[in-house]
C-alpha cells in the first residue's frame, strides 16, 4: 500500500479579485472556499451593520429622559439589530466557517452539490438586503426579533417592514437549509474512504449533527412567516385573535423554531472550541465520544423546550412542569462539555495565542450565559424577570460571549490557512482585552439591571435610583467593544496587505486541512494523508507514537 | 449511502415535511384548541378528493415505471409513462381548482375565516409547490 491515495486534480490558485474577470471568478464560483470567504465577509459587513446599530441603543439609553433618537426609530433599530446579529451575522459566520473548513477537514475537495452551496449563499445575501432594503419602503420592522402576533399584524404595523422581515427571513431560511443539505451529504459520501463516522473532526462532527437541527427547525419558522405573511398581505386570519386566530400559536411557532436556532448558533461554536483548545493545549480533546454524545442529547432535547420562552403566557402547570424539567436537563450535556475542554487544557502545555485566550474567555462568559439561562428554567424566577434586562443579558452573555467569541478564535486559528497570512498577535490581544472587558462591563451590569426591573425593549426610563450609573456603565462597555473592534477591522486591513508568508500548518494541529497549502489551491488535495486515527497529521509526524488506530 | 442524489433527495423531502407538520398543526390547533366550529371540513366533499388524491398516488407509481424505462433505454414506454403522469398530475390540479371553485361560490374563502386560511394555505402549498 502506498503512502498516499492519489487525486487526479489539476492545480489552479483561487481568482484574484483585481485581474481581469477575477470579480466575475469570485460571483459565478461554485467553490467551496470561495463561497464560504464570501459568507464570512457578508458576516463582517452585517457585524458591523448590527454593531452600530447596537451603539445607538447605548447612546440612547446611556442618561435617563433621553430622546436621541424617536421611539419609532429606536423600535426598528433594536429589532434590526436583534435580527442581523442573527439571521445575518452569527449563521452566515458559521455556515461560512463550515463551508470554507468541512470538505478541507474531510479530505474532500468539493461539497457534494457545489451549485446548491451557491444558491445558498446568494438567498442568505438576498434575505439581508431585502430586510435592509425595508429603510427605503417607509419603515424596517419594528416588532422586535421575535415579531409577536399580533403588534406584528396589519392593524398594529402598517408599515411594510414586516413583510420585508418575513420575506428576508424566509430565503435565508432557505439558504441554511440548503447549506444543511450540503453539509449531510458531503459528510456521509464524500470523506476520505478511510475516515469512518467515529474519526470525524469534532467540528465536522458537530456541523454535521447542526445541519439536522436546521433541516428541522427552519421549515418551522418559514411556515409561520408564510402564514404571517399570508395573513398580511391576503387578509388571512392565522395570528390574529381578533378574527379567529391565535396569537399564541406565533410564539409556539417561532419558538419550536428559536429555540432549536440557539443551539444551531451554539453548537458549531462548540465545534470551533473543540478543534481550538486541544491544538494549543498540544493535547488531544479528552473524552471525544462524550463530547460528540453530548451534541446528539443536546440536538435530541432541542426540540422539547421550547415553552421555557412562554412560561409568561399561562399555560398549566403540568406543561410549565415539564418544559422547566427538559429544560434543566439542557445543562447536562453541556456541562459536559465544559468539563472536557477543561480537562484537556488540565497539564496540557499550552500556548496563550489570541484564538487560545478567546476560547477561555468563551469557557467562563458561555458558563456565566448557562447558568443565567439555567435560571429561566425554574417557572417562577422565569415570572419575574422574562422581559426584563436579565433576558438580554443572558442572550449576549450566550451569543455574544458564547458564539461570538468561539467565531473569533476560529477566526484567529484559521485565518493563516484562508489567507495565507498571520493576523496580528498584538493587535489581536487589543481586540481582544476591549472586547472581552467591554463585554463584560456592558452585559454584566445589564442582570442587575434587569433584577431591579428595567424592561427590555424599553426607550427610556426615568431618573431611578442606580438606573442611570448602571445603564451608563454599560454604554461605557459598549465603547470598549466598539474599539476592540476597530482594532480587529485594523488588523484585518494590515495583514491582508502583507504578502503571504503562513506555512501549511502553522500551529501544529492535527487536522486534514492544514495538510494542504495555505491558502489551498482551487483543488483542494493532490492527494490524502493516510487517516487511520482521529489525528492523521500527528501520525504522519510522528510515525515512532501514532494514535491507536481506529480503523 | 454512496448515492448522494438519493440521499440529498431524502433529507431534503424530510426537511419539508416539518414545513407541513407546521400547517397541519395550525389546523388541528384551531379545531381542537379554540372555540370555534370548523366551517370548512362541512362543505368538503371527502369522496369527490379522495379519488383526486388516489390518481394523485398512481402517478408517482407511473413516474417510477418511467424512470425504470429510461434506465432500460426503452423510449417509448418512457413516454407514456411520462405522459400518463403529467396527464394524472394535471387532473389532480383541475380537480383541486375545481374544488377551490366550488368553494368560493359558497363564500369560504382565505379571507373568510380561520378555517378558510388554513384550509387554502395547507392545500395550496400542497398542490401547486
Amino acid at each position: 500500500m502506498s503512502l498516499f491515495l492519489d487525486i487526479p486534480e489539476t492545480e489552479e490558485q483561487i481568482p484574484d479579485l483585481k485581474t481581469d474577470r477575477g470579480r466575475l471568478g469570485w460571483m459565478s464560483s461554485v467553490d467551496h472556499k470561495q463561497i464560504g470567504i464570501m459568507y464570512l465577509w457578508l458576516a463582517l459587513f452585517f457585524f458591523l451593520v448590527g454593531g452600530l446599530e447596537a451603539m445607538i441603543i447605548r447612546a440612547q439609553l446611556s442618561v435617563p429622559n433621553n430622546d436621541l433618537i424617536s421611539p419609532e426609530a429606536y423600535n426598528q433599530i433594536f429589532t434590526m439589530h436583534g435580527t442581523t446579529m442573527i439571521f445575518l451575522v452569527l449563521m452566515p459566520a458559521l455556515i461560512g466557517l463550515g463551508t470554507y473548513l468541512l470538505p478541507l477537514m474531510i479530505g474532500a475537495n468539493e461539497m457534494a452539490f457545489p451549485r446548491l452551496n451557491a444558491f445558498s449563499f446568494w438567498m442568505t445575501c438576498l434575505g439581508g438586503l431585502l430586510l435592509y432594503f425595508s429603510f427605503f419602503t417607509g419603515g424596517a420592522p419594528a416588532a422586535g426579533w421575535f415579531n409577536y402576533a399580533p403588534l406584528s399584524e396589519q392593524n398594529y404595523s402598517s408599515t411594510l417592514g414586516v413583510d420585508y422581515y418575513t420575506v428576508g427571513l424566509i430565503l435565508t431560511g432557505m439558504g441554511s437549509i440548503g447549506a444543511a443539505l450540503n453539509f449531510v451529504t458531503t459528510t456521509l459520501t464524500l470523506r476520505s474512504p478511510q475516515m469512518k463516522l467515529t474519526m470525524l473532526p469534532l467540528f465536522v462532527w458537530m456541523l454535521f449533527v447542526n445541519a439536522f437541527l436546521i433541516l428541522a427547525a427552519f421549515p418551522l419558522l418559514n411556515a409561520g412567516l408564510f402564514m404571517m405573511l399570508i395573513d398580511r398581505q391576503f387578509d388571512a386570519h392565522f395570528f390574529i385573535p381578533s378574527s379567529g386566530g391565535s396569537a399564541i400559536l406565533w410564539q409556539h411557532f417561532f419558538w419550536s423554531f428559536g429555540h432549536p436556532e440557539v443551539y444551531i448558533l451554539i453548537l458549531p461554536a462548540f465545534g470551533i472550541i473543540s478543534e481550538v483548545i486541544p491544538v494549543f493545549s498540544r493535547k488531544p480533546i479528552f473524552g471525544y465520544t462524550f463530547v460528540a454524545a453530548s451534541t446528539v442529547a443536546i440536538a435530541l432535547l432541542a426540540f422539547g423546550v421550547w415553552i421555557h420562552h412562554m412560561f409568561a403566557v399561562g399555560m398549566t402547570n403540568t406543561v410549565n412542569g415539564f418544559f422547566a424539567a427538559s429544560s434543566m436537563l439542557i445543562g447536562i450535556p453541556t456541562g459536559i462539555k465544559v468539563i472536557n475542554w477543561i480537562g484537556t487544557m488540565y497539564r496540557g502545555s499550552i500556548r496563550f495565542t489570541v484564538a487560545m485566550m478567546f476560547c477561555l474567555s468563551f469557557l467562563i462568559d458561555f458558563t456565566v450565559g448557562g447558568l443565567s439561562g439555567a435560571s429561566f428554567a425554574l417557572v417562577p424566577i422565569d415570572w419575574q424577570l422574562t422581559d426584563t434586562y436579565y433576558v438580554v443579558a443572558h442572550i449576549h452573555y450566550v451569543f455574544l460571549g458564547g458564539t461570538a467569541f468561539a467565531i473569533f478564535a476560529g477566526t484567529y486559528y484559521w485565518f493563516p490557512k484562508i489567507a495565507g497570512r498571520y493576523l496580528s498577535e498584538k493587535w489581536g490581544k487589543w481586540h481582544l482585552f476591549l472586547f472581552v472587558i467591554g463585554f463584560n462591563l456592558t452585559f454584566l451590569l445589564q442582570h442587575i439591571l434587569g433584577i431591579i426591573g428595567m424592561p427590555r425593549r424599553i426607550y427610556t426610563y426615568p431618573v431611578l435610583p442606580g438606573w442611570g450609573t448602571l445603564n451608563m456603565l454599560s454604554s461605557i462597555g459598549a465603547v470598549f467593544m466598539f474599539a476592540g473592534v476597530a482594532f480587529f477591522l485594523w488588523n484585518l486591513y494590515t495583514t491582508l496587505k502583507r504578502p503571504r508568508t503562513a506555512t501549511d500548518n502553522p500551529w501544529e494541529a492535527w487536522t486534514l486541512e492544514w495538510a494542504t497549502s495555505s491558502p489551498p489551491v482551487l483543488q483542494n488535495f493532490d492527494k490524502l494523508p493516510p487517516v487511520h486515527s482521529r489525528r492523521p497529521l500527528w501520525d504522519l509526524k510522528h510515525p515512532e507514537n501514532p494514535d491507536k488506530k481506529l480503523n | 449511502m454512496k448515492d448522494k442524489g438519493k440521499l440529498l433527495v431524502l433529507v431534503l423531502i424530510s426537511s419539508e415535511a416539518f414545513f407541513f407538520i407546521a400547517l397541519i398543526v395550525a389546523y388541528v390547533y384551531y379545531r381542537n384548541f379554540t372555540n370555534a366550529t370548523d366551517t370548512v371540513s362541512a362543505n368538503l366533499d371527502a369522496l369527490r378528493s379522495g379519488i383526486f388524491t388516489l390518481l394523485l398516488i398512481a402517478s408517482s407509481f407511473t413516474l417510477l415505471w418511467g424512470k425504470k424505462a429510461l434506465a432500460k433505454n426503452r423510449w417509448k414506454t418512457f413516454k407514456i409513462a411520462m405522459g400518463t403522469t403529467i396527464l394524472l398530475g394535471l387532473i389532480f390540479m383541475v380537480g383541486q381548482i375545481t374544488e377551490y371553485i366550488g368553494l368560493y361560490n359558497k363564500q369560504l374563502t382565505l379571507k373568510s375565516d380561520v378555517f378558510g386560511s388554513s384550509f387554502f394555505t395547507l392545500t395550496g402549498f400542497h398542490g401547486f409547490m
